[in-house]
Parts: C-alpha cells; structure tokens; sequence
C-alpha cells in the first residue's frame, strides 16, 4: 500500500543537532518499590537511525520510553536527548525539549473529550498558530496517515488501528527530530500493522527522524531492517538481496532490567547467545 | 452535596486521563496538565459556587415564603419586609465567602485526588472515594474555623 506523502519534506531540519547521538542512556537505573526494572542500561542511538527495542512483558521498554521524554526520572544515571541532559532538567525547561520530540503511546493516548482533529492539532492550537494553518497541517498529517476522513471524529468513534495511526499523526504534525514509539503494531491485524510499519519506515528514510521503537514483534523490525522507502514510487519496498541491514536500524534486547544486545541486524541473526537466539526463534 | 457531586467528577475524571496514559500525552506534547486542566476546575468552582449559593439562597427565601403564605397564612409584604430587617451586612458576607473557600477546595481535593491516581480502574474507584470524604471532612473543618474567624472580627449577634 503506497504511503501519502507530507509536502514539506525537509530531512535537514531532522538532522539540525548534528553533535553527538540523539538519544544516549549512561547507566540509567529506575525501580518501583523493590522492583528493579532498569539497572544500568547504557545506549546511544545516532541520528536518523531507528532501534527497535525487544524483551519480554516487564522488561522495561516503556518505563525506557517515558525516561527519555522525561516523564519519569531515574534514580541513577544520566540520560541525553538531542544533546540535552534530560535528568537535570526541570519540568519547565522539559516541556520545552518535548516540542521537538513525539510519541507514540501503547494505547494511543488521545484525548477522549476531544475530536480527531483537535487531537492532531493540540500541539498547535497550544502553540497559537492561526486557525487555517492549523487546519492545513492536521489535514496533511491525517492524509499522511490516510484517516483524513475521520477528521471530526471522536476517538470512540474509531478503530484500535485508526487510532494508533491518529497518534502517528499527533505525533509528527510538528515534525520532531526524535520519535518514539510505543508497541505501535502491537494488537493490530497484519494489514493495519504493515500500514504502521510503513509509515515508520518512511519517516525514517525520507524525513531521517531518529526514533526508539518498543515491539514484541519480530517480523515488523525485520521487515524495517530488510525494506526502504523508495520515494519515487512512494512505497516501502525490499532492499536486494546483499544489501539487507544496509538500513539505518539497530536492535536492542532487554533482559533482567540490562541490555543484552545492541546491535544490527547481522549482528542478531549470527547471535550465539542462548537466550537470543530462543528469542528470535 | 457540591462535594459528593464534583469533587468525585473531578477525581473520576483525571485518574481516568491518568491510568489512560492521557495526562503524560499532555506532557509529551509539550502542555502543563495542572495549568491545562487543575487551574480551570479550581477557578471555575470556586466562582460558580459563589452565584450557585446566590441562586440557593433566593430560592430559599422564595420556599419559606411560599411555607409562610401557605401554610401559615402570612401576608406577603410582611413576610418580605421581615426579611429585609433581619438580613444583615455580615449574613450575606459569611454565606458568600464561604462558598469560594469550598469551591477552592473541593476542586483542589478533587483534582489532587484525581491526579495522584494509581493502579488502573481500581485505583479510580479509590480516588474518587477518597476525594469525596476528604473534600467533605476538610469543608467541615474549614466552616468551623472560618466561622469562628467572622465571629471574631464581625462579633456575636
């Protein structure tokens, strides 16, 4: 299924913080109670790359997630997003970062009482920006997703799967240089999974965004490792044999609240480790 | 009776948008919750509690006058002039000042409530419970004290 396509392509403002990685964990540790959940978890994700994050139910991924967007803060270790040192900073300077970062939540997160647009052009409408203006940019990021019809819609009103791609379209409306996102297929048929993926991939390869993606499903990853968005034809189609991995895509697996993996997707496959390779079985 | 009814609207209603991952969105986009959505509630019942204790009061005038008239056959310009006797400067400055302190509380308790939610549907459920005794026990002892105050500046009647 060809991916619609946002007008304004600009990859350079996706790429403005060129120093260092966009994302970088240095021994960060969080527990809840007596649970440990992260201990010691160091990463970097350079820019316009995107990892995907793997472990089983618990591990972590999501606590990961919100500690990057500084939703929670850790109890030890320092945690960088697009050079800036989230951990020190305070709530304010925070919402600040958070505009050139978006999010995608594991159960969509809309705003209930609001219609889909308003969800869409929260960010916006927060930021002041004309009514027609706003009006533009939510049109195109819902035709990005292709849900322009359900413009003034309620979130109740929609599928798991619009949804999930409703909060794609929240998320990029600004264009941020990092996203995240959280099991974006997960619970999905494969058509509206494959739809997602897509979407991912794009923004990947045509806007070069950074992103940390939390799944438990295998395939999807691979199939972003072994697949690039060819613009001319806009659509997602498979790399030549040779040339797989040759993508912008890391894979990082989480076990017992530390990293066991971080590598591509060569790397993965050819894993000698036990326990990885039962995972990826 | 205000207590019970939106203290617990307010409560049900963030833990909701909290244990719906709603509140972090906010966050994520960019927006204060407690300026988006606490601010507003606060403000609002507050000053709607004022003109509802107006509106309260006229319709409790109107009732013993319609008890006075019927029941006990009193004559209305008597009953009305009476009441504008007895009506003092200080009777109608407690009864609207104390409405603005329970309208800050009951939402402060309310959305505090609301916003600390934890655990799922399950943990709603306490919040809201836990909103309504609090905002209900805290207006208790707020009244009394603030009575106590007017007493002292106003002096006893």
């Amino acid at each position: 299924m060809p991916a619609p396509t946002l007008p304004s392509e600009n990859p350079a403002a996706a790429v403005a913080s060129v120093s260092g990685y966009a994302i970088e964990f240095d021994k960060v540790a969080i527990a809840f109670d007596e649970n440990v959940v992260l201990d010691g978890v160091s990463f970097q994700l350079p820019h316009g790359e995107t990892k995907a994050l793997f472990g089983v139910a618990g591990s972590g991924k999501s606590t990961l997630l919100k500690l990057a967007m500084g939703l929670l803060r850790p109890d030890s270790g320092r945690i960088f997003v697009l050079g800036e040192e989230v951990t020190r900073m305070s709530e304010q300077e925070l919402f600040e970062l958070r505009r050139r970062v978006g999010i995608v939540f594991q159960e969509s997160a809309l705003f209930d009482s609001l219609k889909v647009y308003e969800n869409v052009a929260f960010r916006l409408m927060e930021e002041r920006i004309s009514a027609e203006e706003v009006e533009r940019r939510v049109r195109e990021a819902l035709r990005f997703v292709e849900l322009e019809e359900t413009y003034d819609m309620f979130p109740s009103e929609l599928s798991g799967g619009m949804r999930r791609r409703v909060a794609i379209a929240r998320a990029i409306i600004t264009e941020p240089e990092v996203l995240l996102y959280d099991s974006p297929t997960g619970g999905l048929d494969p058509v509206t999974s494959n739809t997602i993926v897509e979407l991912i991939v794009k923004q990947r390869d045509v806007y070069k965004t950074s992103a940390l993606m939390v799944t438990h499903r295998l395939q999807d990853a691979f199939t972003m490792a072994t697949h690039q968005f060819d613009k001319a034809t806009n659509r997602m189609v498979v790399l030549p044999k040779g040339q797989r991995g040759d993508v912008p895509m890391s894979f990082l697996i989480l076990r017992d609240g530390k990293v066991i993996f971080d590598g591509d997707a060569r790397d993965l496959a050819t894993s000698r480790d036990e326990y990885i390779r039962e995972y990826i079985s | 009776m205000v207590a019970g009814r939106n203290a617990s609207g307010m409560a049900s209603e963030l833990g909701s948008m909290v244990v719906t991952e709603q509140i972090d969105a906010m966050r994520a986009l960019g927006t204060d919750p407690t300026k988006k959505l606490v601010t507003p509630r606060v403000g609002a019942t507050a000053f709607m509690l004022f003109f509802l204790t107006i509106i309260a009061d006229l319709l409790g005038l109107i009732g013993g006058f319609g008890v006075a008239h019927l029941l006990f056959g009193l004559d209305t310009q008597q009953y009305w002039t009476s009441v504008w006797q007895v009506l003092v400067f200080r009777d109608v400055f407690t009864g609207l000042i104390k409405p603005v302190l329970f309208g800050f509380i009951i939402a402060t308790i309310g959305c505090y409530y609301g916003m600390s939610t934890r655990g799922g549907t399950q943990g709603v459920g306490r919040s809201t419970t836990q909103a309504v005794v609090a905002a209900s026990v805290l207006i208790l002892i707020t009244d009394f004290f603030v009575t106590k105050l007017i007493f002292a500046i106003f002096g006893y009647r």
